[in-house]
C-alpha cells in the first residue's frame, strides 16, 4: 500500500502560496523526482522571479 | 621577471584573468572589446576553463551570478551600452556579495554612441549604475601593464571583500598594443575560504542559499544594507590607490585617470620642460576614491585642472574631495573625444596667463 509522505527534498515548512495555487504541487513533483534520482546532495536549485522565488525556503538543497 | 610580450590591452586583460585563475567567462560581442571574448574563446579551453558566448549581455551577467555563487573565479566584459544592460545583474551580484570581475571597455555615448574611447561611464561605475545602495570596487588603469596587473589584483580584491570589481578600461586602452611583462600572479591580499557560502551540493552539510530578496523580518533588508555599508566603509579605509606625479612643488595639479591620466602626464612633462610647475594626481582606484591625495593637493596647489574624456563627471568627485579649498577648472568633452598632451599643455599655458594674479596669494 502506498503511503503519502513528504519528499525528503522538501523541508517541513508551510508554504506561503495561496489556496488553489499550483506552485506547491509542482514543488512536490520536482522534489519527488530529485528523491527518486537520489541527487538531493548534488542539486543546485534555481528560484524564479515571482511567488516561487521563495522556493529556496522550501527545498532542502543548495539554492540560488 | 615575467616573460615580455606584445599584447593589446583587451588581450592583456584576458591573459591576466587566466593567470589569476579565472576559469569562467561569459560575454556578448560589442566593439571595442571584441578581443576579449575572442581571446577567451581559445584560451579558456586550454586551461580547462569555460567560455560562453551568451545570447545577450543580460544572460552573460546572470551566468556570472551563477558561476560566482559556485565560488569559481569568473568574469564578464562589455562596452558601454552592453554594460548598461548588465546593471540589474550587477546590483544582484553586489547584493548577494559574490566576487566577480566586470570589465567595461568604454566607448562614446550616450545611446549607441560610437566606438571611440570615452570615460563617460564614470558615474555609472562609481556611483552605482544599477538599483539600490551598493558599491563596486572600480579600477582605472592607465596603460597596458597596469591593466594587466590590476586585473590580477581585481580577482583578489573581489574574493577578499566578496564584492564585484569593475575594470574601467576604454577604447584606446583596449585597442593599444604595448610591450608587457607577464608579471607572475601572486595574491595581494588574504584569500578567505569560500566554503561557508558556495553552492556545490549540500552533501554532508546544511543547504546554502544565495538570495537577494529579504522580506522577513521586516527590517531584515535594513540590516543587510547596514552590513553592506560597513563593508564599503572598510574597503574605503583599506583600498586606495593613486599616483602622485611631481605634485610636491606644483602650483597647478592636474587630476586625470585612466588613459587620460597618461596623456596628462605627457602634458606635465612638457610643462616642466618649460619651467612651469605642474603635477598630476592620477587615481587608480576610482572607488574607493583616493581622497587623501586630493586633500594633499588642495593644501599645496594654487589651482587644479580636471581633464576627463566626458562632460564633467570625475570633476564632481575632485571638487568633493578638495572641499572647494582650491579652484578646480574643468577640461573635458564627450562623444569619443580625447585630448592630446599638446591640448592639455595649451590649457596649462592659458591658466598660467589668466590666473597668475588670482592664485598668487594662496602660495604665500
Amino acid at each position: 500500500m502506498a503511503t503519502f509522505t513528504r519528499p525528503d527534498t522538501l523541508k517541513e515548512k508551510i508554504t506561503h502560496y495561496c489556496p488553489g495555487c499550483g506552485h506547491g504541487i509542482v514543488h512536490r513533483l520536482v522534489a519527488e523526482v530529485i528523491d527518486e534520482l537520489g541527487i538531493r546532495e548534488k542539486t543546485i536549485g534555481t528560484a524564479p522571479v515571482g511567488c516561487a522565488v521563495m522556493m529556496y525556503d522550501y527545498f532542502d538543497c543548495d539554492m540560488i | 621577471m615575467g616573460q615580455k610580450v606584445l599584447l593589446k590591452g583587451n588581450e592583456a586583460m584576458c591573459e591576466a584573468a587566466v593567470q589569476a585563475g579565472c576559469r569562467f567567462f561569459a560575454g556578448y560581442p560589442i566593439t571595442p572589446q571584441n578581443e576579449v571574448p575572442e581571446y577567451f574563446s581559445w584560451r579558456m579551453p586550454k586551461v580547462g576553463g569555460v567560455f560562453i558566448q551568451a545570447e545577450s549581455e543580460v544572460a552573460a551577467i546572470n551566468m556570472i551570478f551563477g558561476a560566482a555563487a559556485t565560488g569559481m573565479r569568473c568574469m564578464t566584459s562589455s562596452s558601454s551600452p552592453g554594460v548598461s544592460l548588465k546593471q540589474e545583474g550587477i546590483s544582484y551580484i553586489a547584493a548577494a556579495e559574490l566576487p566577480c570581475v566586470i570589465a567595461n571597455v568604454q566607448r562614446g555615448g550616450p545611446g549607441l554612441g560610437n566606438i571611440r574611447a570615452s570615460q563617460a561611464d564614470y558615474f555609472q561605475s562609481v556611483k552605482g549604475g544599477g538599483h539600490g545602495d551598493y558599491r563596486l570596487i572600480v579600477l582605472g588603469p592607465g596603460d597596458v601593464q597596469e591593466l594587466f596587473d590590476l586585473t590580477m589584483h581585481a580577482f583578489d580584491w573581489a574574493d577578499h571583500y566578496r564584492n564585484p570589481v569593475m575594470i574601467l578600461s576604454d577604447g584606446i586602452l583596449g585597442q593599444i598594443a604595448e610591450p608587457l611583462e607577464l608579471t607572475p600572479y601572486k595574491p595581494v591580499v588574504e584569500l578567505p575560504s569560500k566554503k561557508a557560502w558556495t553552492l556545490s551540493g549540500c552533501a554532508g552539510r546544511a543547504p546554502h542559499v544565495v538570495k537577494t530578496l529579504i522580506l522577513n523580518p521586516p527590517d531584515g533588508l535594513v540590516h543587510h544594507n547596514d552590513h553592506l555599508q560597513d563593508k564599503y566603509r572598510r574597503i574605503e579605509r583599506e583600498l586606495s590607490l593613486c599616483e602622485e606625479y611631481q605634485t610636491e612643488d606644483a602650483d597647478l595639479i592636474i587630476a586625470a585617470y585612466g588613459i587620460c591620466g597618461r596623456i596628462a602626464k605627457g602634458a606635465v612633462r612638457r610643462a616642466r620642460k618649460q619651467g612651469i610647475k605642474v603635477g598630476l594626481v592620477r587615481p587608480i582606484t576610482l572607488w574607493p576614491f583616493p581622497k587623501a591625495a586630493f586633500e594633499r593637493a588642495a593644501q599645496t596647489a594654487a589651482k587644479m585642472l580636471v581633464v576627463e574624456m566626458s562632460c564633467g563627471q570625475f570633476v564632481e568627485d575632485v571638487r568633493l574631495a578638495t572641499e572647494c579649498k582650491v579652484p578646480v577648472e574643468f577640461y573635458g568633452r564627450g562623444g569619443g573625444w580625447y585630448p592630446t598632451d599638446m591640448d592639455i599643455f595649451a590649457r596649462i599655458e592659458a591658466i598660467q596667463t589668466a590666473g597668475t594674479t588670482a592664485c598668487a596669494g594662496r602660495k604665500g
